[in-house]
């Protein structure tokens, strides 16, 4: 099945490289030729360097031949043998080196050319190469895990929004599902902190299923993983066991505190209890958690999950079950099923786990996932070199072309003497690919420095792990740009020198720049560049744009001068109920407040841009929610301190106070958008509205209403909030927000401390700015505008010189025209004027064609747009304003030389 | 219109295309078959691949040295094309073969080239 896939691919790209043929030919042998070809490349040997050798001859047989019969087909005597070349063993290598010799040797005549184009064509190459190793990186990168492809996550979808599983979910999974070979938990992710014989230190940890490093197939690189029944232990609790627990540990902490030593059986303490390191994890190990997750850092501490996994309900807001346990199910696909048939029997399986009726399953592969946020990005950004690329190699081909005007002669006379045309094409594409080689040497260094950067610039966006490397792959790749760069760039010289006869070079008009043919292509590919860098300036003035939006957008809150951390009240003894965890929070709050520089401080079930979603049915008035499709809206349970802490205003009616805890009389408050629904019909506040709180439905009065906030991400309007009071769903994640001017160091240090005053099991985790909530979302889109802008300003160069070079060109083929006009008694004036008519005149082709371009590839960059259209007027009219002064700059130098040309000397030169 | 035609109008052959006439006068064949039947005879001297093969089949063709015709029942791949040599084809590589010859003994009698064992 491999090999007739492996077929299938030699067959298609065979079949495109015949392209290269007349039309005629290929419709009389393609067919013919295709089934030889396979027959060979069925017999082909085999091995790394042999698959590239035969690629190579292949592509290079059927480029200059197929080229060749081209030319052939043009004015083919009637009769007569003349195929071009074909090389027996030795003989083509030799002809090669030959021609490689020549080339070089060219190339050297004329440094200046030379230099021009292979720097046009490094970074032609280099910027590719620069994004690929990126790419090869973050998107390409074997996952650490056996047969990462069949590894998936499991979650669910309603109408607004994502519940993870639960424990209890996963339970059943397991017991039912036969799409799913086995399914894998990871039931928390937190932040512990670690006392050994070292220093303590914070560390991330996760806790898993027993047979989580069985479904992700991870061999340990010491000890062992988790055994069965090391799952099975008693509940942690007020009153655990205190028999020593089990944890696997990451490569890095082995090294940082054991300094890669003996290390098995060695015991710590992990957020005060016992534990024995069983097992280390290969060095190439990581999580398969989603970098959005609540998580900052790499687990370094693994732990086992010590309750059945049916304990862990979901916290059902109808009943609550006082538990919040749901997590990351990983499962692995069973052999030959798709993602599409386990979704299709999750979906089946739904209903029996008490989910919202419109809950759907979503199963993602594993690797898709992880790269949900990096994939769009970078491939916007490698659309983007591959317009560089084609630049780059349009401008080395209307360097060549110029340049082969010039050779003309040496060309007629090769063939005079008996090179037939394909030898002909063959020198002018060995040449081209002298040039590209040496363009991809320079390009390959330049990518090596650029792709760290690139990488280091935008590591928020795509992965914190590792360097981009420049690896085997990276390098194949290259390769490949650099025969496409040959092909791209040679093609079009070759065949005007194969085209070349004697009776044109003898009638031809004179002049450096020779053939009006050569012109009138160069006029082309100017054209055609002034087309991409519209399209490059028009994708970088979007994105620019998109960055300016995002940062004036304002999402509801006051990101500045505000921490935020996350706490877990976890611990049965003393956080059981609803209300110990409110009193417990509320003494939080009061501490927090005495604290220098700190103005207000609150909690919240979850912080808006942080990944957490509760999304819940409710009623407008006093009847329970319609069972079929009711409304729904995000829920958020607050102190009262939470709103002034975050700064989200109170447009309407009041703040919660501690008294609208009371059980008798429930309040919420709602946002705008909420308001709005029931402003329809009547006043806002006062206004009853029917929800599920402590387990029952319950009717709430609307107190306030508070200005519409960003929960999701800032792209999308919030949706309709509503505020509950947390006594009323207490739930035992939270995060709170503490208000200060108080420098973040010291304010974060502070608040641990009273933290820890309070009770020293609880670790403030994620403790960060606000700010870093929105700058994860500002920052991947500011570094890939910035990097378009610089592929736009490049792309912007590369056509000028281009086209100052056309006009240049032009100019000096004109020399005696332009001579005539002026001893005829034109004005340099009008020289110029008629010279800027015309490049004006190449820029509105170029401009229309470009905003055709963008409007197709618009589609494209919508993943970074924020409230700006792909087609933008604006935008685009800005990037062809800026493209049109470019041109009247690249054109004013040669035409002014050209007015000043003296009709003696031009003259005098017949 | 190639019977009117004097083989002599083709000289000279292009190396590869007196080796392909040379593979064909043993019977028809298909494209690859060609490729090796030369590869072989050559010692890997020659190795035509598919996209000048084709350029010289269909030179060949176009002259009437050549010709295609239906593949042998048992070929299973129906993509396929066999060619035959034509007896015009013959008369060709003859008259190649009698031009060099003619240089050859030339070479010969004018003391460049000694035919081994011709000495001793």
């Amino acid at each position: 099945m491999h090999r007739a896939e492996g077929e299938g691919r030699a067959r298609r790209v065979f079949r495109a490289l015949l392209f290269v043929y007349p039309e005629a030919f290929r419709a009389r042998h393609g067919a013919a030729m295709t089934a030889t070809f396979i027959d060979a490349w069925r017999n082909r040997r085999r091995g790394r360097g042999a698959a590239s050798l035969f690629w190579a001859r292949a592509v290079a047989d059927v480029m200059t031949e197929g080229l060749a019969e081209r030319v052939a087909a043009r004015r083919r005597p009637v009769s007569g043998p003349s195929p071009g070349a074909s090389r027996g063993g030795m003989r083509w290598l030799r002809e090669l080196v030959q021609d490689a010799r020549g080339g070089v040797r060219a190339l050297q005549k004329d440094p200046a050319f030379t230099v021009v184009a292979v720097f046009t064509l490094a970074l032609g190459i280099g910027a590719p190469t620069a994004v690929f190793s990126v790419i090869s990186h973050v998107l390409l990168r074997e996952l650490p895990f056996g047969d990462p492809d069949a590894l998936v996550f499991v979650e669910w979808r309603t109408g607004t929004g994502g519940l993870s599983p639960s424990g209890a979910d996963v339970a059943q999974m397991r017991e039912s599902l036969s799409t799913l070979e086995r399914v894998a938990f990871i039931s928390e992710l937190g932040e512990a902190s670690l006392i050994g014989s070292e220093d303590p230190e914070d560390v991330a940890y996760a806790r898993v299923t027993a047979d989580f490093f069985d479904v992700l197939q991870v061999e340990p690189a010491a000890g062992r993983t988790f055994t069965d029944d090391e799952g099975l232990l008693p509940a942690e609790g007020d009153d655990a066991v205190s028999a020593p627990a089990p944890v696997v540990i990451s490569h890095s902490l082995w090294l940082r505190r054991f300094g890669g030593g003996a290390v098995l059986g060695a015991s710590m303490h992990i957020n005060g209890r016992p534990s024995t390191i069983i097992g280390v994890l290969p060095e190439a190990f990581r999580a398969p958690v989603r970098l959005e997750s609540r998580l900052g850092a790499e687990p370094e501490v693994w732990l086992p999950m010590r309750v059945a996994l049916s304990g862990l309900a979901r916290t059902d807001r109808l009943r609550d079950q006082d538990t919040d346990d749901t997590g990351v199910a990983i499962g692995r696909l069973a052999a030959g099923i798709d993602v599409e048939r386990a979704r299709a029997e999750l979906d089946r399986l739904a209903p029996l786990l008490g989910l919202p009726l419109d809950a759907r399953a979503s199963v993602m592969r594993v690797a898709d996932s992880l790269n949900r946020t990096s994939r769009p990005i970078l491939l916007a950004l490698f659309g983007a070199v591959a317009l560089v690329l084609v630049m780059a190699c349009s401008n080395v081909a209307g360097l060549l072309i110029t340049r082969g005007a010039g050779r003309r002669h040496e060309m007629v006379v090769r063939q005079a003497i008996g090179a037939s045309r394909a030898r002909v094409i063959r020198q002018v594409l060995t040449e081209s690919a002298v040039l590209a080689i040496a363009g991809a040497l320079l390009g390959v260094l330049l990518a090596h420095t650029a792709g760290s950067l690139l990488f280091r610039v935008t590591t928020s966006t795509f992965s914190n792990d590792g360097q981009p490397v420049l690896d085997l792959r990276v390098l194949t790749f290259t390769i490949g740009v650099t025969v496409v760069a040959t092909f791209l760039s040679g093609t079009l010289p070759a065949l005007m020198a194969a085209r070349t006869t004697a009776a044109q070079v003898l009638r031809s008009d004179r002049g450096v720049a020779g053939g009006r043919s050569a012109h009138t292509l160069r006029t082309a590919l100017t054209v055609s560049q002034i087309a991409l860098v519209v399209v490059l300036l028009g994708a970088a003035g979007l994105v620019l744009q998109s960055v300016r939006q995002l940062e004036r957008a304002h999402p509801g809150f006051v990101a500045e001068d505000a921490v935020s951390f996350d706490l877990a009240l976890v611990y049965a003894d003393r956080y059981r109920g609803p209300a110990e965890r409110a009193a417990f929070l509320a003494a939080l709050e009061e501490r927090l407040l005495h604290l220098p520089g700190v103005t207000s401080a609150g909690a919240t079930g979850g912080l808006p841009l942080s990944g957490r979603d509760f999304v819940q049915p409710y009623a407008v008035g006093r009847d329970l929610p319609d069972s079929d499709n009711p409304l729904r809206a995000n829920f958020r349970v607050i102190t009262p301190g939470y709103l002034p802490a975050i700064g989200t205003r109170i447009v309407l009616g009041r703040n919660f106070t501690p008294a609208d805890d009371r059980q008798d009389r429930r309040v919420v408050i709602v946002d705008e958008a909420l308001a709005r629904r029931l402003a329809r019909d009547g006043q806002v506040v006062s206004r009853v509205i029917t929800l599920p709180l402590d387990g029952q439905w319950e009717r709430a009065q609307v107190i306030g209403v508070a200005e519409q906030v960003k929960f999701d991400d800032l792209r999308t309007v919030g949706r309709e909030t509503v505020y509950v009071p947390y006594r009323h769903e207490a739930s035992r994640r939270l995060s709170v927000v503490v208000r200060g001017r108080t420098p973040h160091a010291e304010l974060a240090g502070a608040l641990r401390e009273e933290l820890r005053a309070m009770d020293p099991r609880l670790m403030p985790h994620n403790v960060q700015r606000l700010t870093g909530y929105v700058a994860a979302q500002v920052v991947p889109v500011r570094d890939a505008s910035m990097l378009l802008s610089l592929f736009g300003l490049a792309a912007l160069l590369l056509s000028a010189v281009g086209l100052y070079g056309t006009v240049s060109a032009g100019v000096a083929q004109q020399h005696r025209e332009i001579g005539i006009r002026m001893a005829l008694g034109a004005q340099p004036s009008s020289v110029i004027t008629s010279l800027l008519r015309t490049g004006l005149a190449w820029a509105a082709i170029g401009i229309a064609a470009g905003t055709g371009l963008m409007l197709l590839a618009g589609r494209m960059l919508r993943a970074l747009l924020y409230d700006i259209a792909p087609h933008d007027p604006a935008t685009l009219a800005a990037s062809a304003a800026i493209v049109t002064v470019a041109v009247l700059a690249a054109i004013v130098i040669p035409a002014r030389r050209a007015a000043h040309v003296d009709p003696c000397i031009s003259l005098h030169g017949d | 219109m190639h019977a009117q035609r004097r083989p002599e109008e083709l000289l000279p052959l292009r190396e590869e295309a007196l080796w392909l006439l040379l593979a064909l006068h043993e019977g028809a064949a298909h494209g690859y078959a060609l490729m090796q039947a030369i590869e072989q005879q050559t010692e890997g001297r020659v190795a035509i691949q598919t996209g000048a093969l084709y350029r010289f089949l269909h030179r060949l063709e176009d002259d009437g040295a050549i010709e295609e015709i239906p593949a042998p029942a048992a070929e299973t791949d129906q993509r396929r094309r066999y060619y035959r040599i034509t007896r015009f084809g013959r008369a060709v590589a003859a008259a190649e073969l009698a031009r060099m010859r003619e240089l050859l003994d030339m070479g010969v009698a004018a003391g460049v080239l000694r035919i081994r064992g011709a000495d001793a």
